[in-house]
């Protein structure tokens, strides 16, 4: 039966207490007492309180234990976000609380806004309730294994915290670059401008019924720089509008904007701009061709192919009914060990990469998180996965001489939503090709070179097409602009076709979001790729009716 | 319907704990925070109070069960015209007085930075007799006075949107109903995955200057993908009603088994322009961008309603002359509470009328100033489109060649304009030649606009309620010519 809070108050020392202030307006915990409207940050110049918290989730966790269930944790998350769009701002603070609990093979979960003594006993006894009402009738046998307590605090490593900083300071900076430029030259003028500016923090406290208690703060910042200007080329008057590399969603502080020197990269990324203007371009010709593809791009490719592809969970169909399945499913057994590129295509993953989206200490469910080899010489060797999904796979782990461990994966960025197997950072690692996008351009005899842009897959991560800017390259020389240019692909067959991979000299990174599960819950990850030479891509022409 | 009484739900009177918040607790919560405020100007709250239950079934098996309690509150500080919004989910006093400074606080920013471009056209003031001179420059006193009429009381209709059923639709009832679907899949040796979804929602947008809005609302969800254990058929059905009773779980199973089923081994057809006969989520999945449709927009010349300087197409006809797509909070089906989350109130609405564009959504900010009248026309994303009498079996008997699509997946605009997209069929699709399906077929990528197809329609069949993400959608299957199948995947 569902015991309501009634019910459970009613056997508890605290219910006369709890019972005094109607439901859903009892006082939650914040700046109470010393609020203080003076550094025009006030929402997030406090961080949440790791006693209360911690006493919060520690309650929850006991409370499932009680109710019955052979693996609970808890969670509390607050996440900050402010938006900054030219003047404008939006501003979201929001703070979860989520119970899980594992009884029989089944997940049960409850999560609430409400951040308070008692709420953590009510959800942990919600998630036990739904778990064994389902698996009752419906038990699985799943082993999540047993792994070492984890305790400690951990942040994303950033310089400035950009919610000290007062917006008004902010804002400023953001629109500073506005008219910068040569100030005799009549025929050229240009700035530089922010778009869709977003900052984020996560404080995120979680402890699990093996004795973890973790608390980790995870930062992201994201924001686009566009230089845009007029010039004169050839008596015509030209706008050039170019966005900067060095303006990216990652996990950084405020110094991202500092760091990337602007001011001075302003008159660059002008030059560069026109540079970059294709003086005329052409209508592609459909074919196969030798295809360069930028390190940015080239991590396109890895996520389209590869992300999704991955998650254990989605390859057994989890997922069948949101997102979709794999191509590397139904059996994943059976594509362990199967050749999915040549002997030069290795893949990590990784939650550890410096500024990366899924970087993190610890996963959801008190896993340390590192990294592991997905792709080893051309052979899939490895999934995503979670504890659950790990222990999928005694097998495979025992073929290749390892014990059974979760790879960390869980993950869930708000504690409203129960955790799932996220993409971590991927990187495809160098191989002994030519240093540089330029340098493999300058070999080719006859291609295209796929500069910027991307490319997608369909909802199994399975045929794959692109498109953006590519150019025609004739005897190492980037020749048109290419109108309508689309790559076609097929996941299982593209890195097997890989000539070259270049040797780390130059390197793109890529942030990519992602969703999955009912009810959907997003999360990002970073892609970090060296420029890649594929033989005999298909093309058509996108243009085409 | 009596009024106050029916805003408490009945369910929730006697509950020991409240799911989501009264309108009582809303406008209590309203008053702490009205209370807080300093530095004159309005106040706006939006109070979204939440509560979901769910259930997740994979692999023939139950995954997960959850649910999820939420009040998530936005703040809309107006002064002088300038406006910010900030939004948290904790509603002790701390936290909303926080919220109230922060919005103030940005609200500075923004006043310096010299208010909105709504300041700039204020043609629609002379007709309410508003405006003091007829030159088009405001005063303080203009905004006032917008502000003001903003902010009186539209009557509003009051659907019955609220329904025991889906509220009671706990962690037991969730069980019950998908029991006999896992125990079938099971039997018949196929690989079930689903989703079960119950939510009830208090919306409340309640003002410094006295209005007081609240309704309560209910919305249940089902949806299924059956797939053969080896990968090579997959059905799906789905829909969300407000009212749990009115899903046939049974019956929403047996066509995804079926559809699984007969969707095996799909063999390769050439990509190309076929008729097309779209079942109607099909027609859902892409019609849905036509209801981006934001009057404001296409007066500034983006998007497929814009005309030159600043006209728009209403009054034009852009689709087939069958086509009629309303909304109307009222109607049985598509029922949705009475305004948005602004505060402006739905009106019943012929969005599109025997193929002509009758209206584009606008806000009664909008309204008052440019239309001279003080209401707006929102749109609530919810909508039903007219049909006809071809039932599928009509529609596949009288074509030579075509292609049945149970839906599309992944769609994304490609151009806004012409409303292009470009997505994957997926869960079923077949070959149609000479009256007869003949074969399953793989799936495509596909490259179209509903503006393009729905002038090259064929016939309509009876509308019916599908699955919708966000809204409560009436579409009939149709049968249109050259739909175009760009490429072939290998997804199934």
């Amino acid at each position: 039966m569902i015991s309501t809070r009634r019910q459970f108050l009613s056997n508890s020392s605290r219910a006369s207490m709890a019972l005094a202030a109607p439901v859903l307006l009892t006082k939650g915990f914040g700046p109470t007492s010393k609020y203080v409207d003076v550094t025009g940050a006030e929402h997030s110049g406090y961080k949440m309180s790791n006693d209360l918290i911690n006493q919060y989730v520690l309650q929850a966790v006991d409370a499932g234990k009680a109710a019955g269930a052979s693996f609970v944790d808890a969670r509390i998350t607050r996440m900050v976000y402010q938006g900054m769009q030219g003047n404008g701002a939006t501003d979201r603070e929001i703070m979860n609380f989520g119970v899980r609990a594992f009884v029989d093979g089944v997940w049960g979960f409850s999560a609430s806004s409400l951040i308070e003594m008692d709420e953590g006993v009510f959800l942990a006894e919600a998630a036990v309730s739904q778990a064994k009402i389902n698996s009752v009738v419906f038990p699985r046998e799943i082993d999540l294994g047993k792994y070492p307590a984890v305790k400690g605090e951990w942040s994303t490593p950033v310089r400035i915290d950009p919610f000290s900083i007062p917006i008004d300071e902010k804002a400023d900076f953001l629109s500073s670059f506005n008219g910068i430029g040569p100030r005799y030259n009549p025929n050229e003028s240009y700035g530089g401008s922010f778009k869709d500016v977003g900052m984020q923090r996560i404080e995120k406290v979680i402890a699990t019924s093996e004795g973890s208690l973790y608390k980790q703060t995870l930062y992201e910042i994201d924001g686009v720089f566009i230089v845009k200007g007029k010039t004169h080329i050839n008596d015509e008057d030209v706008e050039i509008e170019i966005t900067s590399p060095d303006i990216y969603k990652c996990g950084s502080g405020w110094e991202m904007f500092l760091d990337a020197n602007l001011r001075e990269k302003i008159p660059e990324l002008f030059e560069q701009g026109k540079k970059d203007l294709a003086m005329y371009s052409e209508p592609v010709q459909v074919g196969r061709y030798e295809l360069v593809v930028s390190a940015g791009v080239a991590a396109s490719f890895v996520a389209s192919t590869l992300a999704n592809a991955t998650q254990l969970d989605r390859i057994m169909g989890y997922e069948a009914n949101a997102g979709g399945t794999s191509y590397l499913g139904p059996d994943y057994k059976k594509s362990l060990g199967a050749v999915l590129g040549v002997s030069q295509m290795n893949v990590r993953a990784d939650r550890t990469m410096s500024r990366g989206l899924a970087t993190t200490k610890w996963d959801d469910e008190g896993v340390e998180a590192g990294s592991f080899d997905l792709v080893k010489d051309g052979k899939l060797v490895d999934y995503q996965t979670d504890r659950e999904m790990s222990s999928f796979m005694p097998e495979w782990y025992a073929s290749q001489g390892r014990e059974v461990k979760s790879n960390g994966c869980s993950r869930t960025d708000s504690a409203s939503t129960i955790p799932l197997v996220h993409t971590p950072n991927l990187t495809l690692l160098p191989g002994k090709g030519a240093k540089t996008f330029a340098d493999m351009v300058a070999s080719t005899e006859r291609g295209l070179a796929f500069i910027a842009g991307g490319v997608g897959t369909d909802f199994q991560s399975r045929t794959g097409h692109g498109g953006g800017y590519l150019r025609e390259i004739r005897k190492g020389v980037l020749g048109p602009a290419l109108v309508g240019a689309q790559p076609l692909f097929d996941s299982m067959e593209i890195w097997k076709s890989l000539l070259e991979v270049g040797d780390g000299t130059e390197t793109g990174t890529t942030p990519v979001p992602a969703g999955k599960g009912q009810p959907g819950q997003n999360s990002n990850y970073t892609i970090k790729s060296v420029p890649l030479r594929f033989k005999d891509v298909a093309v058509v022409d996108g243009t085409r009716k | 319907m009596e009024m106050k009484e029916t805003m408490i739900p009945p369910t929730q009177k006697d509950e020991p704990v409240r799911r989501f918040l009264s309108e009582t607790a809303c406008n209590e919560l309203a008053n702490r925070a009205k209370g807080m405020a300093v530095g004159g100007g309005d106040m706006t709250l939006e109070i979204n109070s939440h509560w979901q239950g769910n259930i997740r079934f994979a692999k023939n098996d139950i995954i997960s069960g959850g649910d999820y309690r939420n009040t998530n509150v936005t703040i809309n500080r107006d002064i002088l015209g300038a406006r910010t919004f900030v939004s948290f989910n904790r509603i002790d006093d701390s936290s909303l007085q926080a919220g109230v400074r922060r919005s103030e606080r940005l609200l500075r920013n923004e006043a310096f930075s010299g208010g909105r471009q709504f300041r700039t056209h204020y043609k629609g003031l002379d007709s309410l007799g508003l405006a003091g001179d007829k030159t088009s420059k405001t005063t303080p006193g203009d905004v006032d006075a917008v502000s003001a009429l903003i902010q009186t009381i539209e009557p509003f209709s009051r659907p019955q949107v609220f329904f025991d059923s889906t509220y009671n639709l706990q962690a037991p009832e969730r069980l019950k109903a998908v029991e006999p679907l896992l125990k079938t899949a099971r039997a018949e040796n196929l690989s079930a995955a689903g989703f079960i979804m119950g939510s009830a929602e208090g919306l409340a947008v309640i003002d410094t200057v006295g209005r007081s809005l609240y309704y309560p609302y209910t919305r249940a969800q089902y949806t299924i993908t059956v797939r053969t254990p080896d990968g090579t058929g997959s059905g799906w059905a789905g829909v969300n009603f407000r009212d749990w009773d009115r899903i046939d779980s049974e019956k929403i199973t047996r066509i995804a088994l079926d559809k699984c089923v007969r969707s095996k081994n799909p063999v390769a057809v050439e990509p190309g322009r076929y008729t097309a006969i779209l079942e109607p989520q099909a027609v859902s999945d892409i019609f849905s961008t036509v209801m981006n449709n934001d009057r404001v927009q296409a007066e500034l010349g983006s998007g497929p309603w814009a005309l030159e300087d600043g006209e728009t197409k209403i009054g034009l006809k852009v689709f087939d002359e069958r086509i009629t797509v309303s909304a109307d909070p009222m109607d049985p089906d598509i029922g949705f509470p009475p305004f948005d989350n602004h505060g402006d109130v739905y009106h019943p609405v012929n969005w599109i009328e025997k193929g002509v564009l009758k209206e584009l959504s606008y806000d009664r900010r909008y309204g008052i100033n440019s239309l001279g009248i003080n209401k707006g026309l929102p749109n609530s994303g919810s909508y039903r489109m007219s049909g006809g009498n071809d039932s599928l079996e009509d529609m596949i008997k009288s074509t030579k060649r075509g292609i049945v699509v149970t839906r599309f997946s992944n769609m994304r605009l490609v151009d806004y304009n012409s409303l292009l997209m470009s997505g994957y069929t997926r869960d079923g699709l077949w070959l149609v030649e000479n009256g007869k399906v003949t074969r399953a077929i793989k799936n495509f990528r596909v490259l179209e606009s509903p503006l393009f197809i729905f002038n090259n329609l064929e016939t309509l069949g009876a509308p019916q309620q599908v699955f919708s993400n966000y809204s409560s959608v009436v579409v009939p299957p149709a049968k249109v010519r050259d739909f175009s199948f760009t490429a072939l995947i290998e997804a199934i």
